[in-house]
């Protein structure tokens, strides 16, 4: 079946019809949450509150890009994550021991697999770039996260953001002369074939 | 070199990059990218950083992110007074609206009610015809019981009542005879005014009709019989008598007494007067009396016996009918304000609420 039937069916109040359209986009609305937030947990309370508040508001999508349009709500449910963390402290990552002292290697920052270099390396590097995701303001992050990472065109990424393609274009280009200025202090990292000079 | 890359040029590396570019711009851009090594190096570096992101593994979600009822039927109960804010918007609105239009309804309904139009409807010329109607109620060949009845249940004569004409005849009057049965509803404050500023100005033709009436002797001047006696002892009963022959409260003597006024009793007696009555009235009054004075003598007139006979007679049938005809303008009035406070508050109310349901539902 095709996404407007689906979608049709979903504004009938059909809900297995919608959980097939989340179905095909969880991991999108997901791995938009995860590079914009930075962290697993926060990210899916954000996805999960997007279906749900995308399940509710329905009845305003008025055709045009169903992806765009979720990509709108989760990254609107992720600005707002991101607002609630700059109110309060953020909680810090290494627990207690008994007597109070931090520890420093918990037993789920240790990968259980042995691996190999390369792959170590890798992880490394995806660590790097999201470090210099965090970094970028949140417009910038959120423009640069759907075009390059998402794979979305200037116009869903309009349509997403909710700016003219204008905006767009900027925020694009100046989020990428940032990534490319900060993914320098980590050029070890890089794979020899892309390494930035 | 790099200095001299802006901002411009990284928006077009970078749209060059994803093919964002018109075939005019996009040439142009090449051929500068020949020509500057520095561009060129820019382009190189933003397109790595580029491919870096998008060789980023696509993450998978965690779970499934299915919607089940439960979550569903939750976040409806949460949402649903969020959702009653535009119709309390749209209820204040409507409140509003009424109570506008009861306002302005009350307004009208005050300035419309009998009470209000009876200043204008005495005009001086009307008293002529007042002097009439009581004579033809009282003539022996009609029934008085049924004609003063009825000139009391005429409809009521607008306040906007063309002036009188300077050449009005007592018989070309007859048409505006309604108008009699508004003495029955001035106001009590108003009245006397009315009657003594009449009698002062007339006091003079009165006199000399009397005296005309005195000294002829003749049959057709009797019409006078009832008005000279009072016009003479005291000038102020001479439209006293004429109150008295239109309205309900009669009294039997042939003198009304000094402090006697035309007492309203369609309207309650609290009913405020209406603000134009003291200004527009006795202008009229001054304008129309001198035919007044002309046409009154002409008129025949009924025997004092034909008058406390009519006057018994409009007293008991007013007395009959007054109880079950009588509207309570007063009651009518506080359940009009009972109303308007109730929107008042509902307006308010509701507005409140729909202001704090959308400062709620925003937050």
């Amino acid at each position: 079946m095709d996404e407007i039937a689906l979608i049709q069916e979903a504004k009938g109040g059909n809900l297995d019809s919608f959980n097939r359209l989340v179905l095909a986009y969880q991991d999108m609305i997901y791995s938009q949450a995860y590079r914009m937030i930075g962290e697993e947990e926060s990210a899916d309370d954000a996805t999960q509150t997007a279906f749900i508040s995308a399940y509710n508001h329905l009845s305003s999508f008025r055709g045009g890009s169903f992806k765009a349009w979720l990509l709108r709500i989760v990254t609107n449910a992720c600005y707002d994550e991101l607002r609630r963390r700059k109110r309060r402290p953020t909680v810090p990552l290494e627990p207690l021991d008994d007597t109070g002292e931090e520890v420093e290697s918990a037993h789920w920052m240790v990968d259980p697999t042995d691996q190999p270099e390369d792959q170590v390396q890798r992880l490394e590097l995806q660590r790097a770039i999201q470090h210099c995701l965090d970094h970028l303001p949140d417009e910038f992050r959120a423009t640069v996260i759907m075009v390059d990472i998402q794979g979305l065109d200037y116009l869903e990424a309009s349509q997403a953001i909710g700016k003219p393609i204008g905006t767009i274009k900027s925020r694009l280009a100046r989020a990428r002369l940032r990534l490319r200025d900060c993914l320098n202090g980590f050029s070890e990292l890089l794979p020899t074939g892309i390494r930035l000079e | 070199m790099k200095n001299q890359i802006t901002s411009r040029d990284y928006e077009l590396l970078s749209a060059y990059l994803d093919n964002q570019l018109g075939a005019q711009e996009r040439a142009l851009f090449e051929s500068r990218l020949n020509l500057e090594p520095e561009l060129r190096q820019e382009l190189h570096e933003i397109s790595k950083t580029r491919l870096l992101l998008r060789n980023l593994p696509r993450l998978r979600a965690p779970h499934n992110y299915f919607i089940n009822p439960d979550v569903v039927s939750k976040s409806f109960r949460v949402r649903t007074p969020f959702r009653l804010a535009p119709a309390y918007g749209i209820a204040s609105a409507i409140a509003t609206i009424l109570l506008v239009l009861m306002i302005f309804g009350d307004r009208l309904l005050s300035s419309t009610s009998p009470a209000a139009l009876a200043p204008a409807s005495i005009a001086p010329t009307e008293f002529v015809e007042i002097v009439k109607e009581v004579e033809i109620s009282a003539a022996p060949t009609s029934s008085p019981a049924e004609a003063a009845p009825m000139a009391m249940m005429e409809a009521p004569v607008p306040a906007t009542s063309p002036p009188p004409s300077t050449n009005m005849k007592v018989g070309e009057s007859e048409l505006a005879t309604p108008t009699t049965i508004y003495l029955d509803a001035l106001p009590p404050t108003s009245a006397p005014e009315v009657s003594i500023f009449m009698s002062q100005e007339q006091t003079e033709t009165a006199t000399i009709s009397c005296e005309e009436y005195y000294l002829s002797g003749n049959s057709q001047a009797l019409s006078l019989s009832s008005i000279c006696p009072t016009l003479t002892s005291s000038p102020s009963y001479f439209l006293e008598g004429i109150y008295a022959t239109a309205t309900p409260t009669f009294s039997t003597s042939e003198t009304p007494p000094p402090d006697r006024t035309a007492t309203p009793t369609l309207t309650p007696s609290s009913t405020p007067p209406p603000t134009s009555a003291p200004t527009e009235a006795p202008a009229l009054i001054q304008e129309a009396a001198p035919e007044t004075r002309i046409e009154a003598p002409l008129m025949p007139a009924p025997s004092d016996q034909a008058m406390d006979a009519s006057n018994q007679t409009l007293a008991q049938s007013e007395s009959s009918e007054i109880p079950g005809t009588t509207p309570n303008y007063e009651f009518i009035q506080y359940i009009v304000l009972a109303i308007e406070l109730s929107l008042a508050a509902f307006a308010i109310i509701a507005g409140l609420i729909a202001i704090i349901l959308r400062f709620r539902a925003g937050r």
